[in-house]
């Protein structure tokens, strides 16, 4: 699939990788893909993305700071775990007694969940999705490259959660689908 | 561990104490999840057995913890 991008939505699906190991996620997700795009984009998408106010640094700063790493995370779950009387520490200790030691700790990561492999960075599902959503937009918009523009739609359609409440921040998705597929018309 | 453990989140009306101790179990529960997959899996159970286990769909746990493609 990838050969039909053009070279900014290449550009793009690099540099969400890059983003994701930046914020230590150990998947793409489609927050990623919005970073990269808003990176990568050409003038005249670039032009619709700011006018909304959608930029690389506004959205970076969403990711960054609802970033939560997992080891700090212990002691105060530890702490909210005590008032509902669970031992953190004992079940941690007994899951290392019984597994062998730091099989609590690196849990997530051996057991072959969300397990990230040396210089790559694995695309989620819902990642993935947004770019067949992309090829098929391009499909649909009758365009035998695929963009940053069709990206975008795609993002936009793939219906990610996270991603459709970062950019609902800045414009309804319906207004930015709208001024994207414009553009799209006006190249056309 | 033998301290008498607080466990006024159990009645806290205070919504952060107790929304913070369910995210905290469900973080608690994500790992020992894993922890047991892993083991079950070392162990030769299928992921249909494991499935079974954890009253889920195959699909759902092989999704979750079969990463290799």
């Amino acid at each position: 699939m990838l050969e039909r991008f053009s070279r900014s939505a290449r550009v793009s699906v690099v540099l969400a990788q890059e983003e994701a190991r930046e914020v230590s996620s150990e998947e793409v997700r489609p927050e990623h893909l919005l970073v990269g795009v808003l990176k990568s984009a050409g003038r005249d998408l670039s032009g619709v993305l700011g006018g909304f106010g959608l930029t690389a640094d506004a959205i970076r700063d969403r990711l960054v700071s609802t970033d939560r790493p997992d080891d700090e995370s212990f002691e105060a779950d530890a702490e909210a775990l005590r008032s509902i009387g669970i031992d953190l520490r004992a079940v941690r200790d007994a899951v290392d007694r019984t597994f062998g030691a730091d099989t609590y700790d690196k849990s997530l990561r051996k057991s072959g969940r969300r397990r990230r492999r040396r210089g790559h960075t694995p695309f989620t599902k819902s990642a993935k999705k947004v770019l067949e959503l992309s090829l098929r937009e391009a499909l649909a918009h009758k365009d035998n490259w695929i963009g940053c523009e069709h990206i975008v739609l795609g993002i936009l359609r793939g219906g990610d959660k996270f991603t459709a409440d970062l950019i609902t921040e800045h414009v309804e998705p319906s207004e930015l689908r709208a001024a994207v597929v414009d553009l799209l018309d006006q190249a056309a | 561990m033998s301290d008498a453990i607080d466990t006024s989140g159990l009645t806290s009306a205070d919504p952060a104490v107790g929304l913070g101790a369910v995210r905290a179990l469900q973080r608690m529960q994500e790992r020992l999840e894993a922890v047991h997959v892993a083991n079950a899996r070392e162990h030769g159970w299928s992921w249909q057995a494991i499935a079974d286990a954890l009253a889920v769909s195959r699909q759902n746990v092989h999704q979750k913890y079969n990463r290799r493609s």
